[in-house]
């Protein structure tokens, strides 16, 4: 018992400093958007000082540059969301109650999408947006976004579904229920809490998207994270300005990542491994 | 059971196939002709193989895949380690555990683009000094005169710390959540024929990790293999190529430089690579499984 106590004590200072180590460079991004500009970059670093809020003043009140671009992103991820939920959320029914010929293959062709470069996708669809006329604006990168939030929700959604018992389907269905019905007022409130964690990942995963934003948004309907880029100039950078772009961009993904604690495994694989 | 299910998918379907579909089919047919935007508006001519000619026997298209490879297999592999490493630090049983375990998968949350931005402000070296040189300074150890990122010697090293740094805790919790996987009542009767701590993580903990941790380790793997946001946040490819990713190289060729013929042979060769990838994934995470 005493060799574990002592071993505990190894383990948890060894954790703090990795943790030190790990948070280091979230603290120092917040850090630097309450820092006065002449103090960014000094020899050594000053890590005590009088912290100020002029920049997030700058940034998003006063002239407010980018507060469009935080609600921009706000939009572009959460309707990008939503669009997927409607679309995905009867896909993951049908994946994970009936077995019909192609299903295991249609399923892996939705998984493949998630491990694909985005980046292959781009020129065609940049040529076909920019012939329609639809760069700079919303629905051309909500449309994009489709092509991970779809089947990304659909397998977490489905390992969710997969957890419900079907004879709740078959008694409804002998109660004479429609299949729209059954989906949207009997299983989906039962299916709640795992469609909630499932959409609060696509959120992050759309939130967290550099390339589709990149090529489609021109102006104020970039995302925070892709208008940070306007405070590199040719005659140097605004630091500060970087700086609270920068950390407000990882508050939203942050905060999730706090409430989603226990689905966190689940989401990133995909849903494949169940923690 | 049975039901309406071609109705259910069929919106999803659609709409996915239309993404994926049409640009892929557009790369095929255009890496058939010469078309370079900043040339014409119209594809100038059917030039046969002549693309993917270009693009095989371009040498920076074989830089571009070494740069990928050795980005993806030692970054990976390091994660691979060190996650491995908290993952058992973190399995320990003592308070305030679970406070390490909700903390320390914090990067995992941000954005690959602004962790590039944090690092690239991190490894600022010019009129300044950024907080990495100045550590290194302090312990002793140099750094080009061009700053890390500026250097084609360790601009890809430091490309690599911003995504060990993102992907190390992922590893970690998923490990985690693999040496947890072990059921209550194996653990007790290893413990009563007197199993120490080493011989139950070795032959009964991680026996039960190496599943999950090789699904990891292939998802992480094509994400590396993918990687384009930190590029873009930190170097832009440079200095001169000793950055530039596949993704990134294929970007610029399109979207930079115009060159859509050669891109979209470009993309078909990625296309092919990342098929054999996939196919992998599925074979080990799914063998002889029901989803």
């Amino acid at each position: 018992m005493k060799r574990d106590t002592m071993i505990n004590i190894i383990a948890a200072v060894l954790l703090i400093i990795i943790t030190v180590v790990f948070l280091f460079p979230i603290y120092w991004t917040f850090q630097l958007s309450v820092k006065p500009p002449q103090l960014c970059l000094t020899n050594p670093p000053t890590f005590f000082f009088q912290p100020t809020l002029d920049h997030y003043v700058y940034v998003f009140i006063d002239p407010g540059r980018n507060a469009m671009n935080l609600v921009s992103g706000i939009i572009e991820s959460s309707v990008a969301t939503l669009l997927a939920f409607f679309l995905g959320y009867p896909a993951s029914y049908a994946f994970s109650r009936f077995n019909f010929k192609g299903r295991a293959s249609l399923m892996f062709w939705y998984l493949s999408l998630l491990l694909t470069p985005p980046v292959i996708f781009t020129i065609p669809h940049y040529m076909l947006m920019t012939t329609l006329n639809l760069r700079g604006t919303y629905a051309s990168v909500i449309i994009l976004f489709q092509t991970f939030a779809i089947p990304l929700s659909i397998w977490l959604m489905k390992s969710f579904i997969d957890g419900i018992p079907r004879e709740i389907d078959e008694a409804a269905l002998l109660d004479g229920s429609g299949w729209g019905r059954l989906l949207f007022t009997i299983i989906l409130p039962l299916a709640a809490p795992g469609v909630a964690v499932s959409m609060a990942f696509t959120f992050i995963f759309c939130w967290n998207n550099l390339i589709f934003p990149l090529i489609m948004t021109e102006g104020p309907t970039k995302p925070l994270s892709l208008a940070t880029f306007e405070y590199f100039t040719v005659t140097g950078a605004t630091w500060n300005y970087i700086g609270v772009c920068a950390f407000v961009t990882t508050i939203p993904p942050l905060i999730l990542f706090l409430i989603l604690r226990r689905y966190i495994v689940r989401g990133l694989t995909f849903g494949a491994v169940k923690a | 059971m049975k039901g309406p299910y071609k109705l259910l998918i069929f919106p999803s379907f659609i709409l996915l196939l239309f993404l994926i579909a049409y640009p892929l089919a557009f790369s095929l047919y255009y890496s058939f002709f010469f078309w370079n935007l900043a040339v014409s508006h119209e594809p100038l001519g059917f030039v046969g193989l002549d693309n993917y000619v270009t693009v095989l026997s371009d040498p920076r298209v074989g830089k571009a895949t070494m740069i990928t490879l050795i980005l993806a297999v030692v970054a990976t592999s390091i994660e691979l380690a060190l996650g491995l490493g908290i993952a058992v630090l973190l399995d320990r049983d003592f308070r305030g555990v679970g406070l390490f375990r909700a903390l320390l998968v914090m990067p995992t949350a941000i954005a690959p683009v602004v962790a590039g931005l944090i690092f690239r402000y991190m490894f600022y070296q010019g009129i300044g000094m950024g907080f990495f040189p100045w550590f290194l300074h302090t312990i002793g150890i140099g750094t080009p005169e061009r700053g890390i990122l500026g250097d084609s010697s360790t601009a890809l090293f430091g490309v690599m710390l911003s995504m060990i740094w993102r992907w190390t805790p992922f590893f970690a919790i998923t490990t985690l959540a693999g040496l947890k996987s072990v059921p209550v009542e194996l653990l007790d009767a290893a413990k009563v024929d007197g199993a120490s701590g080493y011989t139950l993580f070795r032959y009964i903990k991680l026996p039960y990790a190496r599943k999950v941790m090789l699904i990891v380790f292939i998802i992480a793997f094509m994400m590396h293999f993918n990687t384009y946001d930190e590029v873009y946040a930190m170097t832009r490819g440079g200095p001169g190529d000793a950055t530039t990713t596949l993704s990134y190289l294929l970007y610029r060729e399109g979207l930079i430089y115009y060159n859509i013929g050669v891109a979209s042979a470009m993309t078909w060769l990625i296309a092919i690579i990342l098929l054999i990838a996939v196919n992998l994934y599925f074979k080990v995470t799914f063998k002889g499984e029901e989803i």
